[in-house]
């Protein structure tokens, strides 16, 4: 089958805590094809529902005829490593990439997968830096 | 020292004069690294700068004087180009690390996670088109665990380098906050320019410093210019601030027992 394109895919609910336009994310997507000269395909839009992948599972049975797929961030990942895991796989097996517009890391290999599971972990068990005491008057 | 340290003499000195001043000026290791990563600079420059046959300086000349190949309305655009090199180079951030890998895990410890960009500075004399006015990175969201490695490639003192408030006067400034909030940044320079400390650092030396302190440039008034590389590097598991891990931050020395924790953590869901 010809591939033909990278799918966006952007959220509606928030992203590593925070809450980004839908147009500022299709913004950095598409700045991000134009620079790394791929073709970027209309975006799936995730659920506000939290913990639903309803519209990333979606996408699975179309992988074949697509590049890969293309996350505004790496932290849109499914939020369990078994569902990672199965996303990967997927990917794999239907000939696929996996890129993410805002960190501009992608999943080629195991050894990327990897690092991009480290980093999830890695930012799951730090804690965001409470800066509230600078704003003491 | 004592046996009943966990470190060791010079460990602990370094550790206490860091405490103290919030910054260290150190050796770097492996020298010929950062002789070699200087011939790529000089090398990439002279593409960049189209500066072939007669054109040609020396590397001295070239980085002395870069001022009389790069005007100042090109050197952002020169500085990008740059930068752009450097960071599509897959043994900077390794080099880097390793240069100075004893007073890194002193100060941070050996689990790291390491800005994904490396920053160049080109200071030419009297330009003032890239001066970087007082601040402290934490005023901007950065995590005040990050520490700065900075790295010059030509000797750097007075204002041909960066200041630095050093600790106990920057707490006191930031203590008082609410008495400057309304300056500007020169006016806040001013004021605490009589204690601001100019850093005398060496080629082959590098500095250390917590990007919590005060600090910046100004035109470098010298006759040569000003190269310099920075980082940032952090504990690879403390708190996170505006740069976050994965599209600033990653980590680049996990240990096996915080990997089989990781892998644990992947199980268990």
């Amino acid at each position: 089958m010809k591939k033909n394109g990278w799918r966006g895919y952007v959220s509606s609910r928030e992203i590593n805590g925070q809450l980004i336009p839908q147009r500022v994310q299709n913004l950095v997507l598409r700045t991000y094809a134009e620079k790394s000269g791929i073709r970027y395909l209309l975006s799936a839009t995730e659920y506000h529902i939290p913990g639903s992948f309803m519209m990333l599972e979606s996408l699975y049975a179309g992988l074949r005829g697509l590049e890969g797929l293309l996350f505004y961030s790496m932290y849109q990942l499914p939020e369990t490593a078994a569902a990672r895991r199965e996303l990967y796989a997927a990917l794999r097996k239907a000939g696929c990439g996996l890129r993410f517009a805002l960190e501009e890391l992608e999943v080629e290999t195991a050894a990327d997968a990897r690092l991009i599971e480290d980093a999830l972990v890695c930012r799951a068990l730090s804690k965001k830096a409470d800066l509230s005491i600078l704003a003491r008057p | 020292m004592s046996e009943t340290s966990f470190f060791d003499e010079d460990e602990q000195a370094f550790m206490t004069g860091f405490l103290k001043k919030g910054y260290a000026i150190v050796p770097l290791a492996e020298r010929e690294r950062l002789d070699r990563m200087r011939e790529r600079v000089y090398a990439r420059g002279l593409e960049l700068l189209r500066l072939k046959g007669g054109k040609r300086p020396s590397l001295k000349d070239f980085f002395d004087h870069t001022e009389r190949y790069l005007t100042p309305d090109k050197l952002n655009a020169f500085r990008l180009g740059m930068i752009d090199f450097l960071n599509h180079d897959a043994l900077l951030r390794p080099a880097l690390y390793k240069m100075a890998r004893r007073h890194i895990q002193w100060a941070v410890g050996n689990e790291v996670a390491m800005q994904r960009t490396i920053n160049l500075s080109v200071q030419l004399p009297k330009d003032d088109s890239s001066l970087l006015p007082l601040h402290s990175d934490v005023w901007s969201g950065n995590s005040p665990y990050e520490l700065v490695l900075w790295l010059p490639l030509v000797d750097c003192f007075k204002t041909k380098s960066m200041y630095i408030l050093e600790r106990p006067k920057s707490e006191r400034i930031f203590k008082d906050f609410g008495k400057y909030k309304s300056f500007d940044a020169e006016r806040f320079y001013k004021t605490i320019k009589p204690e601001v400390v100019w850093l005398d650092v060496p080629y082959g030396h590098a500095v250390l410093f917590t990007h919590s302190l005060l600090h910046g440039n100004r035109v470098n008034q010298e006759k040569t210019t000003r190269w310099t590389f920075n980082v940032r590097l952090k504990g690879l598991l403390t708190p996170y601030g505006s740069k976050e891990m994965g599209e600033s931050f990653l980590p680049v020395t996990v240990r096996p027992a915080t990997r089989i924790g990781f892998e644990a953590v992947a199980l268990d869901k």
